[in-house]
């Protein structure tokens, strides 16, 4: 099977691997699922009968039909109701037991049985600043799973990964940023080795239930109107004015941290002889004038350092999982 | 008040004619010592009158034109005298001038050695700047390398890892501001995490779930030439 990258992202699961004329090969799935609890027998083959219609990958638990992936999610909002997630804030919670399962079958079904000596390196997010989770569980636990599925497991923190895959031509050099669903993680690198990491809690999902609250809508239906395409400095109408004005308030938020953390090692960063490049990466960034909305942020900042180029990533979605496969290669 | 020559300044002549001369005590006083100045006075004055004529007839004796010398012929000594002087006089100047230009030609000589010495001395002092730096990043390395070591880990990135790893570990352990020494032989206690699913939960899930390779023009591209570029960089 040879060595993988895997992203393990609060919204989108993402694995990377080599065919045999070494060219990479991205599989990805929602990071989503959906039960339905049939009301009788009938009901039950009808469900089974319009989810195999549809190609939508489930799993059979007892009477109940587990939705998983893209799937999941429509079917929440055709139900006028909310999907479910394995992953909070881009880790696994202790208290949620129940979704585990799910989780494994989504990361098996991506990545496969591993055989002897196959290695899988595998996304972490940095330490978080704005809030208190231990995220040694969720790596310990992401390990041992991978370590059932017959592989050995790395982790890898999920800015240092998308640096390993957007750098390469900057030295290592640079801030990137993984804006996810659940989490938005940060990482200034000089010539490969890391100078700040860390994580934050604002991110996608903070935006759809801000615009959730403030227009009175489901935070899904929100998310799914911004999926469908946000153009961020001439917003279409209420709900996109709405979310433009929340990614504002994150993209500030992310670089008057970065700031503020670069200020309190200013003496310890080495020189930058060359403008540091910014790449941001993840979902969010998908959106029309993300970069603008970046070079605003940080023209009215102070870097110990010339910023140059802010970019996004080759591929937004799968920039983490490359760099997973990267360093699994190494 | 009458001056009379021929009784001179002693005597004092009233309105009515008479003729007084000072005969009291004062006056004969100041008389007795005008005298004494007096006789004093023209003693020094023949002395000095004696030594003026002396001279007089000294430098009268040696104006006088030896015999059978012209005075032109005087003159023409006189000038050739004269010439000779200036020229002594510009050949000891030029004697001087030489001797001033060597010794400013010797301390110019010894400047340029001193400055030839001070810039040697300057590009010594930063030589040994240089090695000492040198020696110093060396130190750095072997640091680095003893840490790697000590961790058993190449990667800087897993190196910063843990140490900052241990750095939490360090702050979370210190209470109250209770001091936390640092003991790496210390027994330490080992992580352990059990999987919260029971073991046949998975069982009873019948999967299915195919997830398909993205293809097209979004796929990765050859690993290889990243993977060669990564580990320039890297150093591997």
């Amino acid at each position: 099977m040879g060595n993988k990258g895997l992203d393990i992202g609060t919204n989108m699961l993402v694995a990377a691997s080599v065919d045999e004329e070494d060219n990479i090969i991205f599989k990805m799935q929602r990071d989503a699922f959906y039960r339905i609890s049939p009301k009788s027998e009938v009901n039950k083959n009808s469900i089974r009968m319009g989810l195999e219609k549809r190609n939508a990958n489930f799993i059979v638990e007892g009477h109940d039909f587990i939705v998983v992936g893209e799937d999941a999610l429509d079917i929440a909002i055709e139900r006028n109701d909310t999907a479910q997630r394995p992953l909070q804030r881009g880790i696994l919670s202790p208290k949620d037991k129940s979704s585990l399962p799910m989780l494994k079958l989504i990361i098996e079904s991506l990545v496969g049985k591993g055989s002897s000596g196959d290695k899988v390196v595998y996304s972490v997010p940095a330490k978080p600043i704005d809030t208190t989770f231990d995220i040694v569980y969720h790596t310990e636990m992401m390990g041992m799973y991978l370590k059932q599925m017959g592989y050995d497991s790395q982790p890898i923190n999920e800015g240092f990964a998308i640096a390993l895959s957007e750098l390469l031509d900057d030295g290592l050099t640079g801030i990137c940023l993984s804006y996810g669903a659940g989490m938005t993680n940060v990482v200034v690198i000089h010539q490969g080795d890391p100078l700040v990491e860390f994580s934050m809690t604002k991110s996608g999902d903070f935006i759809d239930q801000s615009v959730g609250n403030a227009l009175d809508m489901p935070a899904s239906f929100v998310q799914k109107e911004k999926e469908a395409g946000v153009d961020l400095i001439k917003p279409s109408n209420q709900i996109m004015e709405a979310i433009s004005v929340y990614y504002s308030a994150v993209v500030n938020y992310t670089f008057d941290n970065i700031a503020y953390e670069l200020k309190k090692r200013k003496k310890e960063l080495p020189l930058f002889r060359d403008p540091v490049p910014i790449v941001v990466s993840g979902g969010l960034t998908l959106a029309n004038g993300f970069e603008d909305k970046v070079k605003q942020a940080v023209s009215k900042l102070d870097f110990p350092f010339t910023v140059g180029e802010v970019r996004r990533a080759e591929f937004p979605m799968k920039a983490v999982a490359n760099g997973c496969l990267l360093a699994a290669q190494l | 008040m009458k001056y009379n020559k021929e009784l001179g300044s002693d005597y004092t002549i009233k309105k009515d004619g008479r003729v007084l001369k000072p005969t009291g005590p004062r006056a004969m006083q100041m008389k007795a010592a005008l005298k004494a100045q007096e006789s004093e006075t023209v003693r020094i004055l023949r002395e000095q009158v004696k030594e003026l004529m002396e001279i007089v007839s000294e430098s009268k004796s040696a104006n006088v034109v030896p015999k059978g010398y012209s005075a032109d012929e005087v003159d023409k000594e006189i000038n050739k005298a004269v010439e000779l002087a200036i020229v002594e006089t510009e050949k000891k100047s030029k004697e001087t001038i030489t001797d001033l230009e060597e010794e400013l030609k010797y301390v110019k000589e010894e400047f340029r050695k001193y400055r030839n010495k001070y810039n040697d001395e300057r590009i010594k002092e930063l030589e040994n700047n240089v090695t000492s730096l040198r020696v110093k990043l060396e130190a750095k390395e072997e640091i680095i390398e003893s840490l790697k070591s000590a961790t058993g880990s190449t990667n800087i990135s897993e190196l910063v890892e843990s140490l900052k790893n241990k750095v939490d570990a360090l702050a979370n352990s210190t209470l109250d501001g209770e001091e936390f020494i640092d003991d790496p032989d210390r027994p330490k206690i080992e992580m352990k995490f059990v999987d919260p699913l029971d073991a046949t939960a998975e069982s009873v899930l019948e999967p299915h779930v195919v997830i398909d390779e993205e293809k097209g023009v979004e796929n990765g591209g050859n690993i290889n030439h990243k993977v060669n570029k990564l580990k320039d960089i890297l150093g591997k």
